[in-house]
């Protein structure tokens, strides 16, 4: 898991200092969430420079709404909310610019990636595709619930209340996800590169 | 909370959430004592638990081999900028807007509101209806003709009656009249020049017409 549980000071600790005007207590909060909220938004949106720049508008838009956060108020805490202004922000860009345009965005995004680094990596190239691929074949639904529990760390409960959904959905995305990718990886032709989808993958809605 | 155990649709969601640890602890002996109970149950677990650290560690691999979207240290540093800019921005005092307070406006009041009954009452005395110039209550209060009806207003030019041909019977009265406003103009001449004659101040011109 990239989020440490073992932190001395909680977030909403943190929250509140910060509010107060401590700034260290701000770096302390950007250096546990920052490195795992990119690689969230950057496998969620299967593009690096739409993940930067919605890592960016979610740290904006958190410390915006700072004064509303209520640590008291249950659904998760801080982790959980900033989680869910990502995931907000992703639906956002989605909505603006259409999944079919995404798709090939990111192909184009993911070609311009992989040719001038495939020299210094050609060892992890091969395994990187097919597991890139095979994550990015999930479903959306089941993928987000992978991703949050993954890279935020939340609990099965605070990722129904953030997706609005009930317990038991979340639980059966879940393990559909697992089972998916279980056999995608144990298939591994069967694992389409991005981009290449069906028509049926297309029509899924995030 | 052991409602909480019942609330759960199959052996998967109990299985999942047992794996991830979020049950309270007589829920979690109560699971632990169907898993000790059912082998069956127990293969699926494991199955599930091997799936699950699968999952996991293909998103491990993917990040140890694919660089993130921006280098840790320079997306750490936006947001650190960020963070400060924020407590700045908050730490620096409001701007204080001055309110100027200007006096009750009354002196201004009360000049509008004279200026709009004068333009009112000009309004209403421009637009009375005029009487007809001969009547005598016609009083035109303003008016720079005082009591006299203006020349300039439509109503007290006379019109001009239409032209027609007179009847033969108004001919006649016509002509009547026009006789006897002449004789009686002779007669007045005529007591006149009886009155020259009887005053001799008047001589000269007098004789010049040959009476005696």
């Amino acid at each position: 898991m990239s989020s440490d549980d073992a932190t001395p000071v909680s977030d909403e600790a943190l929250v509140r200092r910060l509010r107060a005007g401590d700034d260290r207590a701000g770096d302390e909060l950007a250096a546990r969430h920052c490195a795992s909220l990119m690689r969230y938004l950057q496998r969620l949106v299967r593009s690096d420079h739409l993940a930067e720049e919605l890592h960016q508008q979610t740290w904006t838009s958190t410390l915006e709404h700072l004064d509303r956060f209520d640590a008291d108020s249950g659904g998760g805490g801080f982790k959980a909310w900033l989680y869910r202004i990502a995931t907000n922000k992703a639906h956002d860009l989605w909505r603006a610019r259409g999944r079919e345009k995404s798709v090939k965005q990111s192909l184009i995004l993911i070609t311009e990636e992989m040719g001038p680094d495939a020299s210094h990596r050609l060892e992890g190239a091969e395994a990187e595709i097919s597991l890139r691929a095979a994550i990015e074949s999930l479903p959306e639904n089941q993928k987000q619930i992978l991703l949050l529990r993954y890279y935020a760390n939340l609990k099965f409960v605070e990722i129904a209340e953030m997706l609005g959904c009930p317990l038991n959905t979340a639980l059966g995305r879940m393990h559909k996800a697992m089972i998916h990718l279980r056999k995608l990886l144990a298939e591994p032709q069967s694992v389409q590169a991005p981009g290449t989808e069906t028509q049926g993958a297309e029509s899924r809605i995030p | 909370m052991r409602n909480f155990l019942q609330d759960l649709e199959n052996n998967e969601a109990i299985l999942l959430i047992y794996l991830a640890d979020e049950l309270s602890a007589a829920d979690r002996l109560e699971v632990e004592q169907m898993l000790a109970s059912d082998a069956a149950l127990r293969g699926e677990l494991e199955i599930l638990r091997q799936t699950q650290q699968l999952a996991y560690d293909s998103l491990e691999t993917l990040d140890s081999v694919s660089r993130p979207a921006a280098p840790p240290i320079v997306a750490l540093g936006q947001v650190s900028r960020m963070m400060h800019e924020w407590t700045d921005r908050r730490r620096r005092p409001e701007p204080v807007v001055a309110v100027i307070r200007r006096p009750l406006p009354w002196r201004r009041m009360s000049v509008s509101a004279a200026a709009v009954l004068l333009v009112g009452y000009y309004i209403w005395a421009v637009y009375q209806p005029t009487t007809p110039m001969h009547h005598p209550s016609r009083v035109t209060i303003g008016s720079p003709y005082g009591e006299e009806p203006s020349p300039f207003n439509p109503d007290n030019i006379s019109p001009v009656p239409p032209s027609r041909e007179l009847s033969s019977q108004e001919k006649m009265a016509l002509l009547t009249n026009s006789l006897e406003d002449s004789a009686s103009e002779e007669a007045s001449n005529l007591h006149v020049a009886e009155v020259a004659a009887v005053t001799p101040a008047d001589s000269s011109d007098q004789n010049t017409t040959g009476e005696p």
